[in-house]
């Protein structure tokens, strides 16, 4: 009588081992890839939310609780970064609704097959030169010996001629003017390629009823490629939030703190302060909001 | 009609001349500033550089540059090929075989992807240090592939996913290993996929730049975005040397990018449209 429960969890222990020995391959072919993510993104990741709770100098670190936050609500540079970021995110999703989709269209819609590969070719090398060089161009562009005071001397306007980056008027607009035509190669082969997808005989159609081009590059091409365009916008808002490697180089956040962004902040609030703690609380609220972001573009997607 | 066509397609070809152009400029500016002496810069900014070519320029940059690239070639290569190995293997397992909690795991590693990596950098720091691979090319190395695990793995496996099963299952009764079927069957079929995670992984690597910036402090072991920067300080006003350094930076993507574009231009459409 007390053998048949005795036998039966015997059975599923059997099914058990039988299980877990037939899982030994998957196990050991998964294993470097999930370790690896262990150690080098979930320990950090959980380490740095904890620590935003701390004074952390990366030896020893005291709980404080909200202090660092409490802190980061009253820091006027900190305020300052955000708006930059918010200036930072509209230029972004402009650039990005704009001139990709202005450059696909005409690669797209040109009769000549050879001009097209031409073209593509063209838009999508740029893809080779490191964005560090880009942006150390740029940097040359702005700065008082370069391009734009060259140009400004050409066309018999000396008296123009600024320290681009170095003042407090023009280095945010600088930064954001930067890149000029904005065609991302990301953006333009993504576009591209959406376009390319639309079937052909919605473009026979329209043909026939007469449908001229700007109507049907409003009604057939851009609403055919909404999700590409709202899944690239939503990338550019998580770029805005996240990238400050262009803003360390060109200005360095200043000149004072007038182009600071919470990335930057955070860099300089670890590697030059060694406010480890600090600087992890500034994380924690930079993955809301590009969290924030990820959800908003997740919902987007799946509307439709 | 056929007039319409023809001003319409010149519009069009007019429009992508002034795009494309503009999109080269300072491309162009570093090229030819590239080949003048510093009094030519100074004094005719936007005329061409005046013949014999000052290819001196071009030695200093490689003098100054060489070691940056080699770095940045061995950190990017063995990130690619590790990341393509650990991925892949991972890959396989996720996409073929069962296992208790797969999909647990696999869950785990993809929501990696929603994750910025800005969130991470202290406390990856101070592993890094704890590690001791602190200021070693393992400290970008082995950060770079676990990065790189998620958006790989979910490349490969939804491939891997959709071979046909006969082949894997005939192997399987011949008595072959998991790893056998992976090396000899799945691997060979999946060669334009798996090239195509590679040359990802190295466009990103290549690219990095804060990591390196603070995960290394030996001048003679920084990649080609951190030397670039520094060069840049060195050589303030000094333009010759410092835009042929410029041009030189992308001519190792360049070469890799003329044999496999065509990868590539997948790669970055397929990535960018699965995050």
């Amino acid at each position: 009588m007390a053998g048949l429960p005795a036998s039966r969890s015997e059975n599923a222990l059997v099914k058990l081992g039988k299980q877990v020995r037939r899982s030994i391959p998957g196990y050991t072919l998964a294993l470097p890839a999930v370790l690896a993510v262990v150690i080098f993104s979930y320990y950090p990741f959980l380490s740095g939310l904890l620590h935003s709770l701390t004074r952390w100098n990366g030896l020893r670190s005291t709980f404080i609780g909200l202090e660092n936050f409490r802190e980061l609500m009253q820091d006027q540079i900190f305020l300052t970064s955000f708006i930059n970021t918010a200036k930072l995110l509209m230029a972004g999703i402009l650039k990005t609704i704009t001139m990709p989709i202005l450059a696909s269209e005409l690669v797209f819609w040109l009769r000549s097959r050879r001009l097209a590969y031409v073209f593509r070719l063209v838009f999508v090398v740029p893809l080779v030169i490191p964005e560090i060089t880009n942006v150390l161009l740029w940097q040359h562009i702005f700065s008082y010996r370069g391009a734009l005071n060259n140009f400004l001397m050409l066309i018999g306007r000396p008296d123009w001629r600024a320290d681009w980056l170095g003042h407090p008027d023009t280095a945010m607009l600088s930064i954001i003017l930067m890149g000029f035509p904005y065609i991302s190669v990301l953006g333009f082969l993504v576009y591209l390629s959406a376009l390319q997808g639309i079937p052909e005989e919605l473009f026979d159609a329209a043909q026939i009823d007469g449908v001229n081009w700007l109507q049907r590059v409003f009604r057939i091409d851009l609403p055919l490629i909404r999700p590409q365009i709202i899944m690239l916008s939503i990338l550019a808002c998580i770029g805005a939030v996240e990238t400050y490697f262009t803003i360390l180089i060109l200005t360095d956040g200043g000149p004072g703190f007038s182009t600071m962004v919470p990335g930057l902040y955070l860099y300089k609030s670890a590697f030059s302060h060694m406010r480890f703690g600090f600087a992890s609380a500034i994380a924690v609220i930079m993955l809301l909001v590009s969290g924030a972001f990820t959800l908003l573009g997740i919902r987007l997607m799946k509307e439709r | 009609m056929r007039r319409s066509v023809i001003a319409a397609e010149t519009l069009k070809i007019a429009l992508l001349v002034f795009l494309g152009a503009a999109a080269w400029v300072p491309v162009f500016l570093a090229l030819n500033m590239s080949f003048k002496t510093p009094a030519e810069i100074m004094r005719q900014y936007w005329a061409l550089p005046a013949w014999p070519l000052r290819l001196e320029n071009y030695r200093d940059a490689w003098v100054y540059t060489h070691q940056y690239l080699l770095n940045s070639i061995y950190v990017s290569g063995l990130s690619a090929l590790l990341t393509v190995f650990i991925g892949s293997i991972a890959g396989y397992a996720f996409a073929r075989l069962r296992f208790v909690g797969k999909g647990l795991f696999f869950g785990a590693v993809l929501v990696l992807l929603l994750i910025p990596t800005v969130v991470t950098l202290i406390p990856r720091f101070v592993l890094a240090r704890d590690l001791g691979i602190l200021y070693t090319h393992w400290g970008l190395i082995l950060p770079y592939v676990a990065a790189a695990q998620p958006l790989t793995i979910f490349l490969l496996r939804g491939f891997f996913a959709q071979l046909p099963e006969e082949l894997i299952e005939a192997a399987r009764i011949d008595g072959a290993s998991e790893f056998t079927i992976y090396y000899r069957i799945i691997l060979p079929l999946s060669v334009p996929i798996v090239v195509t995670a590679g040359l990802l992984n190295v466009q990103t690597t290549w690219n990095q730049f804060i990591w390196p910036l603070i995960a290394l402090r030996d001048d003679s072991m920084r990649p080609i975005t951190v030397g670039l920067q520094v060069l840049s300080s060195e050589l303030v006003g000094d333009y010759g040397p410092l835009m042929a350094a410029y041009v030189l930076s992308a001519v190792p993507m360049l070469i890799l990018f003329m044999f496999t574009m065509r990868y590539f231009v997948r790669g970055l459409t397929s990535g960018a449209l699965k995050q």
